[in-house]
């Protein structure tokens, strides 16, 4: 006999008249972020009569409904008939996403504070956040914004006490032990370390953004002189990112 | 078939019924605030019902017509006016080549809706034309329109002049908004859900199309205002850390990491959208079957105005008599008063007492709604008297600067 373990303990919380949240847990980590995506997976493989957008975050789904087709009630029934049916799912092999960035000077102008702030040289600053491979955990905020987990905390710093009223677009920010990404021009509170040449929003194209959720992202350090190469290649639509693969995850539950 | 825009008002941008799907990566739906009013003016002049129309904020456009079209504008409490003449809201009108239409300033109402027979001809970028200002995308090039934009107009229906009766409008009464409680109800105290369900809100001057902020008694929380950031749904009340209610609108971000107290139910979005700064709500709780079946009286009254229009059965009883006069010709020599449409501050004065200028030419800019207002002159004449200095705060209505013919 096949007996599932137990996959996942679905807490549902209305959100109106029209969507539902379906929560996993309150937490934030990877297995629950990864059931979060074999989840959303399993609703898009089957879909159901009267289901309409599904946000994925961390470790929950923003489902709408069309309340004309289904009910709450019976989309609940129907979600956690899906999730019984999860056994395995194999998702596509994770991506990894190598960022180029222009660290410190005018581009990162809170490098040297964030140096300061963890009794390190700038350079050491640059090392730390260029070691790690970071999982995206969610797109959110605004167009194409990753939220990336497992920042080194060597390197971590607070939040601006006055945020910043222009963020400059493709900026690589740092706040306490998160960093990311701003895809557009945006105030914000974050401690900018440098920029990054690569555009992460192209409404143009479709999908428009360049980073999905469960893939990961690197970051590594150039020059100026090779930011304005990328940038000019960018600009003529003949760069392209390098991207490896990681191995296929495949889970039993 | 076009249109051009002569004064923008304080904040006009092409809107349909929004982005669909793209929230999972990171892109709002944006669309009207009120999609209700937009379909029935949509239906008024033939069109579909989620064609793109024109969404005006606060103080309405001023847009002279290129061939002759049809239109129709959804609102409450707004004047509009085809050259001299005042025309009514929720009616199909025919404005020829060379009219104008403008609206007078209103006290009340925070959005009307302007639909073209043919609808605004942009091209759709992902799927909608609305226009999201933050990323820059949809609309007419992304960005709120601007005096001189010319806007072309799909080829139009065949319509003729009906006009929705008063039972198929929204209810302009506001003042009470439908919630249903949660996703995070249990991130705040008894005490703090009471205090949101019992107490009177007061629309603050920096909201916009994001959200609708509010100040009033603080709600308390129980287990804190951050949250593990999640999907955000439009109507959402977050509260943040001092305890002051955010309603989420069309342009909201797509995620968010504050606890929402309650959602505003569908059908009371029309409500959200007449929202200015100053006024006053209230929210009461309601149970999904209450919401639902709102919801579903909306769609009903959708769909039978539509049935009625096709049976022409709405004709409408008044030819309007519109004259080709424009209004700067009409009552020389009297004192005409530009008034601040909300609450704000002033930021800076083109003019001085005495100055000559011509209908249209900035006055003065002041920020509101977390907008740069521009006040034009009303007609040519001269800058009679200035109540006003730069950084003077203003209330709704005040009247800042006179000009005299």
């Amino acid at each position: 006999m096949n007996e599932r373990t137990q996959w996942a303990d679905l807490t549902f919380r209305p959100i109106g008249d029209k969507a539902i949240l379906v929560e996993l847990t309150r937490e934030i980590d990877p297995e629950t972020n990864r059931k979060v995506r074999n989840l959303w997976a399993a609703l898009e493989k089957e879909p159901i009569d009267g289901l309409g957008e599904i946000v994925p975050g961390y470790c929950s789904l923003l489902v709408y409904y069309d309340p004309s087709e289904i009910r709450s009630d019976a989309l609940r029934a129907e979600i956690e008939a899906v999730a019984g049916k999860i056994t395995e799912i194999e998702l596509p092999p994770p991506k990894v996403y190598h960022l180029p960035v222009l660290y410190g000077g005018e581009m990162g102008p809170d490098l040297d504070f964030v140096a300061e702030e963890n009794d390190l040289t700038p350079q050491a600053v640059i090392d730390v956040h260029t070691s790690r491979e970071y999982l995206i955990y969610m797109i959110g905020f605004s167009p194409g914004f990753p939220y990336l987990g497992g920042m080194s905390e060597d390197i971590a710093a607070p939040r601006l006490p006055d945020p910043r009223t222009v963020t400059p677009a493709r900026s690589v920010g740092i706040a306490e032990t998160e960093t990311g990404v701003y895809p557009v021009e945006s105030p914000g509170g974050w401690r900018i370390i440098g920029r990054t040449p690569v555009e992460l929003f192209t409404p143009e194209e479709d999908p428009p953004v360049l980073l999905e959720m469960g893939d990961y992202v690197k970051f590594y350090e150039i020059s100026a002189d090779r930011y304005e190469e990328i940038r000019e290649a960018v600009e003529q639509g003949t760069y392209e990112v390098e991207i490896t693969e990681l191995e296929a995850e495949t889970h039993v539950y | 078939m076009s249109i051009e825009i002569v004064d923008p008002g304080s904040f006009t941008t092409v809107q349909d019924l929004g982005r669909n799907g793209y929230q999972k990566y990171g892109i709002p739906p944006s669309g009207a605030i009120d999609p209700h009013s937009l379909q029935l003016a949509n239906l008024l002049v033939g069109n579909e019902t989620g064609e793109a129309g024109l969404e005006a904020t606060i103080s309405g456009p001023t847009i002279e017509f290129a061939e002759a079209t049809w239109f129709a504008i959804a609102g409450t409490e707004w004047v509009p006016r085809l050259n001299d003449s005042e025309i009514p809201l929720w009616r199909s009108v025919r404005a020829e080549a060379g009219d104008t239409l403008s609206f007078d300033e209103a006290d009340e109402g925070a959005r009307a809706y302007i639909a073209f027979s043919g609808g605004v001809d942009v091209p759709p970028v992902l799927g909608s034309k609305s226009t999201n200002v933050r990323a820059e995308i949809g609309g007419f090039e992304g960005r709120p329109l601007q005096q001189g934009d010319v806007l072309d107009i799909g080829s139009g229906n065949d319509v003729t002049a009906q006009e929705l009766p008063e039972r198929y409008r929204p209810d302009p009464d506001f003042d009470d908004v439908r919630v249903i409680l949660g996703p995070q109800d249990d991130h705040f105290s008894d005490a703090g859900i009471d205090t949101f369900l019992d107490s009177t809100f007061t629309v603050q001057s920096d909201s916009d199309r994001m959200g609708l902020r509010f100040d009033g008694p603080s709600i308390e929380h129980s287990t804190g205002a951050d949250i593990i950031s999640e999907g955000t749904a439009g109507g959402a009340v977050q509260v943040p850390e001092n305890g002051k209610p955010i309603v989420l609108l069309s342009d909201r971000q797509t995620t968010g990491g504050y606890a929402k107290i309650a959602t505003v139910i569908d059908a009371d979005l029309p409500k959200l959208a007449q929202m200015r700064p100053a006024d006053e709500a209230s929210f009461s709780e309601v149970s999904l079957d209450a919401a639902y079946e709102a919801r579903e009286r909306q769609l009903e009254t959708i769909a039978e105005v539509e049935r009625l229009l096709q049976d022409e059965a709405l004709i409408a009883e008044e030819p309007i008599e519109t004259t080709d006069e424009g209004r700067t010709e009409e009552s020389t020599g009297d004192e005409r008063w530009v008034t601040a449409t909300m609450p704000g501050e002033i930021i800076a004065i083109h003019v001085s007492e005495g100055d000559e200028v011509e209908m249209g030419d900035d006055l003065i800019v002041y920020e509101a709604m977390k907008m740069e207002n521009v006040l034009t002159a009303p007609a040519d004449g001269v800058v009679s008297r200035i109540n006003v200095g730069e950084g003077d705060s203003v209330d709704n209505g005040e009247e800042l600067l006179s000009v005299k013919r």
